[in-house]
């Protein structure tokens, strides 16, 4: 197995997406790597070098153990949606793998080409010229225009209006324009219609009733591919499309997904060589990839982090002290009696990062933080200075109270299972005991009605992963934010399950969102984040990693953590 | 008969009834629920929540969702799934077939091997082979289908690698009848095995009824030859109550059909179902059950119907 080349690819682009150790001073986000790592940015040019016309053709299977719910962007919730229409349909702009902003129907607006206004309340897209949907029908503004329509009909049941029920009127002065005009400023706006959804036709869909409408499961899409059959249960397949812009891509004729059942069967699969690429490999699984001859393992890095999150109260009522987590010292000694060497080099395969920070990655990601150092007999003092003595067994007591935590994660996840006897060790080593007690995710997540732990502050530690997305306002609002402690009075809304509260915390989450210059909000997201590890309620554990599989047949992949793998799958080919 | 028709499919519908109240009740009690899905995705904010849940009509008491599902369904509108977005109707029938597929081959199987061994087995009471198979069917009763089916793949597939590992066939090729009976073959043998096992045992007991019969002593002492006292004889009478188990029998296959297809990721209704409920898709989840709860009601009254078209004692009226 060659994990070497993409894993360095990867680390290139974190390098990247950072800036940080190699920048030094860490200004720009999209800062190209420094001289240092040119070895890594070699490694991602012969990746991505171009293929030629004569590399055309050919039948690429890919195996998926998930099946999509359905293929609207704008209605499907599984991963694996995002994954099979990203071929067919597409946003006005995209994220590049640094998690910039790059045209993909449209020019991206920005304030210098005086696309955005100084107010950051009017966006004017100016649409690329000669797209047609793949059935020969043209492309215009009207398309966008009829998108938003549609999200903001209730009867559509889309997943989310956020930020589209911030728009006040969407204006089409000719078809190559659009010009969106917004009640209030609105910090994400430049994902609307693009990430992670898309532009829907309005030729197709105009007069559907979407909750049954056929695109559903045949999407029509300006992408470089079309959705020719979804035999459900089994395979989705994919056909180029003759109408893509682009010319000589794409490159690979025919893309099949096919529906396996689980990661073995996958497994398998990838060494009789049914499938070509393997979706999603579970890191308990990856050692099976050892022994395989001609396959690679693809690491991207994701913004998804794995934490413990430590919960201050007793309860749901932030004013009800948790005995022993309300003390920002008992916090500290936790984070500090953590080592996550054994975690990310034996359960983890080397395969991920230690997590320092709520934002792992892209343009809002503070550089140059780093984690309380391992140090037990640092948390031990700590303990002891709060008032958390020997009780005579190894566990610390206090006015008779044992230092007994519980920790839950949702059940039947093996690294994490295994994490938490690695926990239980490392916290036993300075006297405090870990209790493991794992519930189903809708016990651990469920809503206020249905008593969920998080919503009623019914645990002590939960291990969790969460991510921002590429705008991470919506994140940062609803964990962190104190008028998003779930509670009685609320009924449950919000995710502050931490029952954190902080002024200087909430403020600096608002100025992030005030304004649309990049530079400010930065600046505004790192107090954030500061104050957020100040306080201890969160404590980054690793950076979880997509891992795919390829067989070496494949080229041309790039990972890209903003977006699937199949991003740039027009530019692939295969050798079959 | 067709009086006995009549009212049994009428009888059928109070029944039919209560089982969809009792499911949608079931369902609705279950933790968890169709907003599950959006966990951890703080994009969906809670007003989302509310309003796709106004939409789907969760926020009115449950008796009256369940009377807003009944009227449509007795309108023929089984509803749309609201995670595939489509009709469930289309979605149920896109499965049928490979169920009905799976079960008809688990049935031919099951009765292809079972019919022989059971009268074997009862001609030979008390020989070794009369003991080899009473054995063989206690064990293959005993064997849960869901450890048989993985230890059909472990062995069959992923050691010897004479069978593929699951699935209905290759992906976007029309397959051969060949491929299709290569890709049937490890399901069929796993639905069929509990059935196989129990029909053998019932079709044993039957034959050894009937061969101790007073008439078939008679038989044998008019000097009839052995195979046709045995089949025409004593297998056409315990024939009879053997047809209508076979026939009670059916639903059972339905519900393998629901464990083998999740093992060895079958296309088929059972699938559906089993995804459906792990998503909470009510109206796929209802039209499922509706489906097989008419397929049991039809199965038992095959099992009447045959029973008193092949015995002349019994009238049914």
């Amino acid at each position: 197995m060659k994990r070497m080349v993409t894993l360095l690819a990867a680390l290139a682009l974190v390098a990247a997406a950072c800036g940080a150790e190699a920048g030094g001073d860490g200004a720009e986000a999209a800062d190209p790597p420094a001289d240092g790592e040119n070895g890594a940015e070699e490694a991602v040019a012969t990746t991505a070098a171009p293929p030629t016309a004569e590399d055309a053709g050919g039948v690429l299977t890919i195996g998926l153990f998930q099946e999509p719910d359905n293929l609207n962007p704008y209605l499907a919730v599984q991963t694996a949606s995002n994954l099979v229409n990203d071929l067919v349909v597409e946003g006005l702009v995209q994220a590049d793998p640094d998690g910039n902003f790059v045209p993909r129907l449209s020019e991206v607006p920005s304030v210098e080409a005086g696309t955005i206004s100084e107010d950051g309340l009017t966006l004017t897209y100016n649409l690329i010229e000669g797209v047609t949907w793949s059935d020969g029908h043209p492309f215009t503004s009207r398309d966008v225009q009829f998108t938003w329509e549609l999200v903001m009909d209730d009867a559509n049941a889309v997943n989310t209006q956020n930020g589209y029920d911030k728009i006040a009127s969407i204006e089409t002065p000719d078809d190559q324009t659009v010009v969106i005009t917004y009640n209030e400023l609105f910090a994400p706006a430049l994902s609307l219609f693009s990430i992670p959804e898309a532009v829907l036709p309005a030729h197709v869909l105009e007069g559907e009733n979407l909750a049954e409408a056929e695109y559903n499961r045949l999407p029509e899409g300006t992408g470089p591919y079309v959705l020719t059959e979804w035999n459900s249960g089994q395979s989705i397949i994919l056909d180029k499309n003759p109408n893509y812009r682009v010319p000589d891509r794409p490159l690979i004729d025919r893309i099949v997904f096919k529906i396996i059942p689980d990661q073995n069967a996958g497994i398998a699969q990838m060494r009789t060589g049914d499938i070509d690429a393997f979706w999603n490999v579970d890191t308990g699984v990856i050692d099976q990839f050892d022994s395989m001859e001609g396959v690679t393992i693809q690491v991207t890095p994701s913004s998804n982090i794995e934490y413990l999150g430590l919960n201050t109260s007793a309860g749901s009522e932030p004013g009800d002290p948790h005995f022993a987590l309300s003390d920002p010292d008992v916090r500290n000694a936790l984070a500090m009696a953590i080592d996550r060497t054994p975690i990310i080099e034996e359960l983890l395969f080397g395969l991920s990062e230690e997590a320092t920070s709520p934002i792992g990655l892209g343009w809002a990601s503070p550089d140059g933080l780093s984690n309380p150092a391992y140090d037990p007999d640092g948390a031990r003092a700590l303990l002891e200075g709060a008032g958390w003595v020997d009780s005579g067994d190894g566990i610390r007591e206090k006015d008779g109270q044992r230092l007994t935590l519980e920790i839950s994660t949702p059940t039947g996840q093996q690294v994490r299972e295994l994490t938490e006897q690695v926990l239980q060790e490392q916290f036993k080593a300075v006297g405090i005991e870990l209790v493991i007690n794992n519930v189903p995710a809708a016990t651990l997540f469920g809503n206020w009605a249905e008593d969920g732990k998080l919503k009623r502050g019914n645990f002590d530690i939960v291990m969790d992963t969460w991510g921002a997305e590429l705008d991470p306002d919506s994140f940062l609002s609803t964990l962190f934010r104190s008028d998003q402690i779930p509670n009685e009075a609320n009924q449950g809304e919000g995710w502050n399950f931490f029952r954190l509260e902080n002024e200087t915390l909430d403020a600096a989450i608002d100025a992030g969102r005030a304004t649309l210059d990049l530079d400010v909000r930065k600046a505004a997201y790192r107090t954030v984040v500061e104050e957020i590890l100040a306080a201890g309620v969160y404590i980054p554990l690793y950076k979880r990693s997509m891992l795919d599989a390829f067989s070496d047949n494949v080229s041309g992949q790039l990972p890209n953590p903003w977006s699937n793998f199949t991003w740039n799958a027009a530019d692939w080919t295969i050798n079959n | 008969m067709l009086k006995f028709v009549a009212k049994r499919i009428l009888q059928a519908v109070p029944i039919l009834f209560g089982i969809s109240l009792v499911a949608f009740v079931l369902l609705q009690l279950t933790p968890g629920g169709p907003g599950a899905a959006y966990y951890g995705q703080p994009n969906v904010r809670p007003e989302d929540l509310a309003r796709i849940e106004a939409q789907y009509g969760f926020d009115r008491p449950m008796i009256i969702q369940y009377f807003s599902w009944l009227g449509a369904f007795v309108q023929g509108d089984w509803g749309s799934s609201f995670v595939a977005r489509q009709p469930v109707l289309g979605l149920i029938m896109e499965r049928l077939p490979a169920t009905l597929l799976l079960m008809a081959s688990g049935i031919t199987v099951s009765l292809i091997i079972s019919v022989p061994l059971g009268l074997l087995a009862a001609i030979r009471r008390d020989t070794w082979i009369d003991h080899t198979l009473t054995f063989g069917s206690f064990v293959g009763l005993s064997i849960p289908v869901f450890w048989l089916g993985l230890m059909l793949i472990i062995v069959f597939s992923v050691w010897l690698g004479w069978f593929p590992t699951g699935g209905i066939g290759p992906p976007g090729v029309d397959p051969s009848i060949t491929t299709r009976i290569w890709y049937l073959t490890l399901p069929t043998v796993a639905i069929s095995m509990v059935s196989l096992s129990f029909f053998t045992r019932y079709l044993r007991a039957a034959m050894i009824e009937t061969m101790d019969e007073d008439y078939m002593r008679f038989n044998k002492a008019r000097g009839l030859p052995p195979m046709r006292r045995y089949m025409r004889h004593a297998f056409r009478n315990a024939g009879i109550p053997f047809v209508t188990v076979v026939a009670i029998h059916i639903p059972e296959f339905l519900v393998g059909a629901l464990v083998v297809e999740t093992i060895f990721s079958w296309p088929g209704t059972g699938r559906l179902f089993w995804d459906s409920a792990i998503r909470f898709d009510y109206p796929v989840l209802m039209g499922v059950l509706v489906l097989g709860s008419l397929m049991v009601l039809a199965s038992n009254l095959l099992a009447d119907v045959a029973y008193g078209k092949l015995d002349p004692r019994v009238r049914l009226d």
